[in-house]
């Protein structure tokens, strides 16, 4: 078999590779929607809690240039509440993809001491202009408190080292401590039984 | 590993993967499809994923600029090469087989990613232990590599005459000019929002 004849099969099974890992990505897909989903559920599946070792007062938020869809300014208002600080811009598809659970979160779990702040750090141009966040906001179904962070200062007072990552989450405790942290997509049921465990502490 | 891999393979046709991949396959392009620069290539990118996850290199502004101007200037001579006397040391296998790593090991430093859940999960991890994420950082980066194999490929069974082979260069210079050229000027911004929006 030549060369040319060899590259042709080659090329062949690198196209069912790729293939393949989008068919993967329909399970994945999925994943996000079944969390969803359990939430929903009269009878959610027991999920290991993760370790949530107190990692100490969070960070402050600087440098904000306003709030949106909020009553509040400040985390320090939301002291006594369970929060998720969702890290995220709208130009970000993984970021996007997050926004069903945070939602979901939300719905359940709002009337229950829960909070989620939203801190929008633009990478582009185009995502720093606070029109266009209004509009994505309600476009992706993003209802709860942003902190625009244009600068994004915040963003990297944050996140450890000299690289910040879209999406990241922190979960902070009653007294404002970083208990859980995830970097992306995914990981939603840790999430879940993370914010529950959280809700379940004493005041 | 093969989690990772996947998902590396369906962010490459994310946006947010052009600075990664697209200099990557511009330089197969201009290697003419050779392996040795496939290979260079593929370890540039994976040693750009290990520093990548170590966290400890983030390029400033002017730095991007930099970066951005020698790797314009190197494509410009490697594609220049055949056309200008001076510059014929630039064909050596040696010297476009080292451009074509050392320009996706750049690329690696530009490149935001999509952080999709393997990828989430690597990063959060190698906040504690970056040695242990290794394996899966480089499985990552060799599936964001496949559209380059690919192209490789396609190029090998084609097996296209030397004038096809040379315009399939100029025209990948070209558009490599142009991507780091904005990375040069700091016009990166509305480039990657031209493809993003």
């Amino acid at each position: 078999m030549n060369a040319r004849a060899l590259a042709g099969i080659g090329t062949v099974v690198v196209a069912v590779v790729i293939g393949a890992a989008f068919v993967v990505d329909g399970s994945d897909g999925n994943e996000a929607a079944t969390a969803g989903i359990a939430l929903d559920d009269a009878t959610p599946t027991t999920i290991a809690v993760p370790d949530l070792p107190d990692r100490g007062p969070h960070p402050e938020l600087v440098d904000l240039a306003g709030w949106l869809q909020s009553d509040v300014t400040s985390l320090e208002e939301l002291e006594g509440k369970v929060v998720a600080v969702q890290f995220w811009t709208f130009g970000c598809s993984n970021c996007k993809a997050t926004l069903p659970h945070m939602s979901e979160l939300y719905q359940r779990y709002g009337s229950q001491g829960f909070e989620i702040v939203g801190v929008h750090a633009p990478e582009f141009s185009y995502e720093a202009d606070e029109a266009n966040i209004v509009a994505a906001a309600a476009d992706l179904g993003v209802t709860w408190p942003i902190a625009l962070d244009p600068t994004k200062r915040t963003f990297h007072l944050w996140q450890e080292g000299p690289t910040a990552h879209w999406p990241r989450i922190y979960l902070l405790d009653r007294d404002g401590h970083i208990r859980y942290d995830h970097i992306g997509e995914g990981r939603y049921d840790q999430i879940d039984a993370a914010v529950e465990a959280l809700l379940a502490e004493p005041a | 590993m093969i989690p990772s891999f996947a998902e590396a393979i369906r962010a490459t046709t994310q946006p947010c993967t052009l600075l990664l991949l697209l200099p990557c396959l511009l330089m197969a392009v201009i290697t003419r499809g050779r392996w040795a620069p496939f290979a260079a290539i593929c370890l540039g990118a994976v040693l750009g994923g290990w520093l990548f996850i170590a966290n400890v290199v983030s390029l400033s502004d002017l730095q991007l600029q930099l970066s951005g101007a020698i790797v314009a200037i190197a494509i410009a001579v490697l594609v220049a090469a055949p056309d200008v006397t001076w510059l014929t040391w630039a064909q050596s296998p040696p010297t476009q087989t080292a451009v074509a790593g050392g320009v996706a090991f750049v690329a690696t430093l530009w490149w935001r990613p999509c952080i999709g859940e393997e990828l989430g999960s690597i990063l959060t991890a190698s906040r504690n232990d970056v040695s242990a994420q290794l394996p899966g950082i480089t499985a990552y980066m060799l599936g964001a590599m496949v559209p380059v194999l690919a192209v490789v490929l396609i190029m090998r069974a084609l097996d296209p005459s030397e004038r096809v082979t040379r315009r399939a260069a100029l025209v990948a210079g070209g558009l490599g000019l142009v991507v780091a050229g904005a990375l040069a000027v700091g016009r990166h911004d509305e480039l990657v929002t031209t493809f993003t929006r």
